[in-house]
């Protein structure tokens, strides 16, 4: 045996005693986490069945109507009322023991009024679309029901914006009796999201459907399907005007990377994948902005508390993965295991004192039960002491099949 | 990073990172630690770029090849120590196989990481000097003379690995 055979030797049998720990893939995405809610929130995703039901615009929630009014921009678009009044008083209301929840999942302060269901829908050996399937809580029945809507946004108070399919040619709002009320646009879109006063619409457009993508073969290879986005259309609801402004990805990367709206509703914003700072700022016709303070340093998905008392950042050591900074004062309570569970990511400010967080069942110190994917929405006490769960978990949260929550304020 | 994308991610590290990890771990000396550190710095650099990465493995590959050769260039000479502390020598009447064992392992960890980068890739990943060039950034030269060099220097750290030799320790006749 030589000693190129006996390095050859060692080095095979030496690395066969590497371990591979647990979360590598949590760890790398945590400095680049993104919302991910918002994120499958606005991935469109209508199959063809969709579309063709979709044009008959079914009641959204059963609530009788069923007919249509086309609005074209410059007409007037107010919605008679939220689509979906939740019963007073406000209280907890939880389903621990269901994954997906069929009871309304909320707290005094907000409440899950959608969910939706995602899968792959392949369409060649190596392509695929991703598919979603919504459901929003319909108050009469007490229970989340299925839709027929590609897309879907809450505002505040239950207002509901709706996309028909994928690439859509307009907007819709839902009325409290079911209709719906549409906004004929100039460029199709492919996400929707409603300004923090539930005023306008913030809408992304594509040169091609962003919600295409290849499908990963055995080297753990795929096509890469680009997407690039064009602009965005801000649809304001007051007078049903509707304008677009081309707006490429700051990042020069062909993919998905839809806009949202800062808290004020005054910029807004797209995930910044390549520099520090996790956000990139536009003003409303597209040109480039000053971040606001704090917000663009966090890649957790609640940002700051409706008073803008504390920030949901990154864990500064690893006893934690979320934590939250006071902003006045600089110090932070870091999310420790708490009643029994891991706590992975937060989702959303339930007023100042309180988040909703995905959690895992604690194993040993750090570990979950299972795996991270193994995951529940659980409200925790913003001093990290005491935690509720919400839902029962996710099975895996990266298969198909899996629910992603929508949550809005009361 | 979009919904989709992340999941595609997630998909590939799980899939990958058995792989992934014993390269990072035989890069590092068989510093488990180290390993970790290495392949989740090269899997938040990918991340970064995923929307644009064609062969994710082969990328994350060579940013933990890189990573190592960029940390030995920018530590200098001086540093050039390895990063793990391998094991105590075996106990004098352990087997003569685990012994041999030990010897290399404990001679391979004491390698510069430039060295033992190009070992792992000439000898691990069975790539011919020109894709070993073509990986480090440098000239198939500079991979035969480092290459070279190590064995050379493993030599030294390991008496017991002068020809001829077999792998139970014991010297051919």
């Amino acid at each position: 045996m030589t000693i190129d055979d006996v390095v050859r030797e060692t080095l095979g049998q030496w690395g066969d005693e590497a371990r591979v720990p647990e979360g590598l893939a949590d760890r790398a995405l945590g400095r680049r986490r993104r919302n991910r809610i918002r994120t499958f929130a606005v991935i469109a995703g209508a199959t063809a069945a969709v579309v063709a039901a979709a044009m008959t615009v079914p009641a959204a929630l059963h609530g009788g109507g069923g007919e249509t009014s086309v609005l074209l921009a410059g007409r007037g678009l107010t919605a008679d009322g939220p689509a979906i009044v939740l019963p007073e008083p406000g209280e907890l209301s939880a389903d621990p023991d269901a994954s997906p929840p069929t009871k309304l999942i909320a707290t005094p302060e907000v409440a899950m009024y959608a969910y939706f269901v995602w899968d792959h829908e392949k369409i060649s050996d190596k392509r695929q679309i991703v598919k979603q399937t919504w459901y929003l809580y319909n108050p009469a029945t007490a229970t989340y029901e299925k839709t027929p809507w590609a897309v879907v946004d809450v505002a505040p108070g239950g207002y509901v914006a709706v996309l028909e399919e994928q690439q859509a040619r307009r907007v819709g709002v839902l009325s409290p009796d079911g209709q719906v009320k549409w906004v004929d646009l100039e460029r199709p879109v492919s996400s929707v999201e409603w300004s923090p006063d539930g005023g306008r619409l913030l809408l992304s457009s594509y040169a091609s459907n962003p919600n295409e993508q290849g499908v990963i073969d055995e080297s753990g290879s795929s096509d890469v399907v680009p997407a690039p986005r064009t602009g965005f259309t801000v649809v304001d609801l007051a007078d049903g005007q509707a304008s677009f402004h081309p707006l490429a990805s700051g990042d020069d990367i062909p993919w998905r990377n839809d806009l949202r709206w800062s808290d004020d509703g005054t910029l807004i914003w797209e995930q910044n994948s390549s520099e520090s700072l996790t956000k990139r700022f536009y003003d409303l016709e597209g040109r480039p902005h000053e971040a606001p303070p704090k917000v663009a340093e966090s890649h957790e998905e609640a940002g700051l508390s409706p008073s803008g008392r504390s920030l949901a950042s990154d864990a500064p050591d690893k006893s934690a993965v979320v934590a939250l900074a006071d902003v006045a004062t600089g110090s932070v309570t870091q999310l420790k295991p708490v009643a029994g569970h891991w706590i992975e990511q937060s989702v959303a400010w339930s007023g100042d004192d309180k988040v909703i967080t995905w959690a895992c069942e604690l194993k040993g110190m750090d570990g979950c039960q299972g795996s991270e994917f193994r995951n529940r929405l659980l409200l925790v006490d913003a001093d990290g002491g005491r935690a509720v769960p919400l839902t029962g978990f996710r099975e895996n949260s990266q298969q198909p099949g899996s629910w992603e929550p929508l949550f809005a304020r009361r | 990073m979009d919904a989709a994308a992340e999941r595609r991610f997630r998909d590939f590290v799980a899939a990958r990172s058995p792989a992934l990890m014993r390269l990072a771990f035989l890069l590092t000396g068989g510093d488990q630690h180290a390993a970790e550190d290495l392949l989740q710095s090269a899997l938040a650099k990918t991340v970064a770029r995923w929307r644009t990465v064609e062969e994710p493995e082969a990328y994350v590959r060579q940013v933990m090849y890189r990573d190592q050769v960029s940390l030995w260039r920018r530590a200098g000479s001086r540093r050039e120590t390895a990063v793990a502390q391998p094991p105590d020598w075996a106990v004098q009447d352990a087997t003569h196989a685990v012994d041999a064992r030990i010897v290399v392992r404990r001679a391979l960890a004491r390698l510069t990481r430039r060295q033992r980068a190009v070992l792992v890739l000439r000898y691990f990943e069975d790539l011919p000097e020109a894709e070993v060039a073509a990986v480090l950034g440098c000239s198939v030269g500079t991979v035969r003379s480092t290459a070279h060099r190590s064995l050379a220097r493993l030599r030294t750290l390991a008496p017991e690995l002068a020809e001829p030799y077999n792998m139970i320790g014991e010297a051919m006749a």
